[in-house]
């Protein structure tokens, strides 16, 4: 749990969802320092990313080029791991949960299904450390698989590219399970930060931009423009993340 | 004053509710949107007569609202007839296409024959998507030289999809780009700009499908001049709708 201050809290704006790393089908990466001045540049304070090699390379490789850059970063970057279930059986090639404040899973860029023997393996042994779970949610019925396989694990899952094409199951599975979250990195009904805020609260709502493949501006002026309480926003650019990944 | 030229009004199979004009006015107030232009979403996905007339309602009830006529080509005769109703109207100020509901190309013969009977110079907005419908739109824009083609979405979010676009919207005069969309690559705008010029860009939002937030953000997030940003947002378009 965050030490610091409500007072601080209060202007502490943090993308809990970047990258950096090269990307080579649509030519969208970025360098760890090119990602944090740039992010700097409009006023985020710190940003929770990993680095691409990880995702679509080797995650072990990846995930020590992550711990790397955050460390050379300041503190500016708060390192998020990954594992790919497509090479992880369980025994060999495990991870060190607690160097990362969330485990990020890419079903859909890396093309494995929900109801997968591996990714169950990935859930238990991250609800076992309570590295919360940030997974992509792409397609109508994938947010309930997602939700299925959690059962009654009590680890954070945070819901990540959650468009209007599975808000109406997202809204379902929200007001189900306390433990789900969902960045707004693609919440883009005009009204869906003030639906979610009314519907659950605005402490299950994350600041997430999937800068640099996206522009960081819209998922940030969505947050800004919404129709919500100074005290909601707050929450959502920063507070809830903090709280949930036990950011300092 | 930000326009927007491609903007819905009436309900969506998701939940989201946005359907009454005062709601979208205050989404407009929140952009500083100082004019939009609004097909209706029951005449793309169900029923073109009572959508348009909905939309005709709809832009009567806030000064800043136009309407696109929905025209849908795989019924010829009743769009002909929604022609004659409403193309002379002020507050109608260009026509929609969107050959993925409607189960025609925008090079179908049928289209083709429909759009003959548009007057001069009217912004033809076609909801484009990837490369091949790219080629038909362009193949629009070659056949109906006297219109304004637009193509909403640029071509998609596929990188080949949009960069298609952009090459087209470059070798056609009377072809322009409408970039709004879900994911949108960080470079489209700079490379759209760069390729094709600042002045073949109108700004939409497909509001109230989309929340203005992501389209206004991909054209204050570009590494373009803000010269081209205004044009994007409010130059070209006053120019093309002949605001």
């Amino acid at each position: 749990m965050s030490t610091t201050p409500a007072s601080e809290e209060e202007s502490f704006i943090l993308d809990c969802y970047t990258s950096f790393g090269s990307r080579p089908k649509d030519g969208a990466g970025l360098s760890c320092s090119d990602l944090a001045s740039e992010l700097g540049q409009r006023g985020v304070d710190a940003a929770v990313s990993l680095s691409f090699q990880g995702v679509f390379y080797d995650y072990e490789e990846g995930n020590t080029e992550t711990l790397v850059e955050a460390k050379r970063s300041d503190g500016f970057i708060v390192p998020a791991g990954t594992i790919d279930p497509r090479r992880f059986y369980g025994s060999g090639g495990d991870i060190c949960y607690r160097d990362f404040a969330t485990l990020r899973l890419f079903p859909k860029t890396q093309g494995w299904p929900i109801d997968y023997a591996p990714f169950h393996k990935i859930l238990q042994k991250a609800a076992s450390s309570y590295t919360p779970i940030m997974i992509e949610a792409v397609g109508p019925g994938k947010p309930t698989l997602i939700a299925r396989a959690i059962g009654s694990a009590e680890v954070p899952v945070i819901l990540t590219s959650v468009n209007y094409s599975v808000l109406s199951e997202v809204l379902v599975l929200l007001s189900e399970h306390e433990n789900l979250y969902v960045v707004n990195d693609m919440l883009n009904t005009p009204d869906g930060i003030e639906l979610i805020c009314d519907e659950v609260g605005p402490e299950r709502l994350l600041f997430g931009s999937n800068y640099p493949i996206t522009y960081f501006e819209g998922p940030k002026i969505s947050i800004e423009k919404a129709e919500i309480p100074a005290s909601h926003r707050r929450k959502i650019l920063g507070g809830n993340a903090r709280r949930i990944m036990g950011i300092k | 004053m930000i326009i927007d030229i491609h903007a819905h009004c009436g309900k969506w199979f998701f939940p989201t509710f946005c359907e009454e004009a005062e709601t979208v006015s205050k989404i407009c107030d929140r952009f500083d949107i100082g004019r939009a232009v609004f097909s209706s979403s029951k005449a793309i996905t169900y029923d073109m007569e009572a959508g348009n007339r909905d939309t005709a309602v709809f832009v009567e009830k806030d000064e800043r609202f136009f309407g696109h006529l929905y025209l849908n080509p795989s019924d010829p005769r009743g769009s002909e007839r929604e022609i004659r109703k409403y193309m002379a109207r002020d507050r109608f100020v260009g026509v929609k296409l969107h050959p993925s509901y409607s189960g025609k190309s925008a090079d179908s013969e049928s289209t083709l024959r429909l759009l003959s009977q548009l007057p001069e110079g009217t912004p033809v907005l076609v909801h484009t998507w990837g490369e091949s419908g790219v080629r038909e739109v362009s193949r629009l824009a070659r056949e109906a030289v006297s219109l304004r083609v637009i193509m909403g979405h640029m071509g998609g979010t596929d990188r080949n999809g949009w960069m298609a676009g952009i090459a087209a919207a470059a070798e056609r005069e009377n072809l322009f780009l409408e970039p709004c969309g879900s994911l949108l690559h960080r470079d489209r705008i700079a490379i759209a700009v760069e390729k094709a010029g600042a002045d073949k860009l109108l700004f939409g939002t497909d509001m109230t499908l989309i929340d203005p937030s992501f389209s206004l953000g991909q054209i204050l997030g570009a590494s373009i001049t803000e010269d081209a940003k205004r044009r994007i947002l409010e130059t070209n378009a006053l120019k093309l709708f002949d605001f």
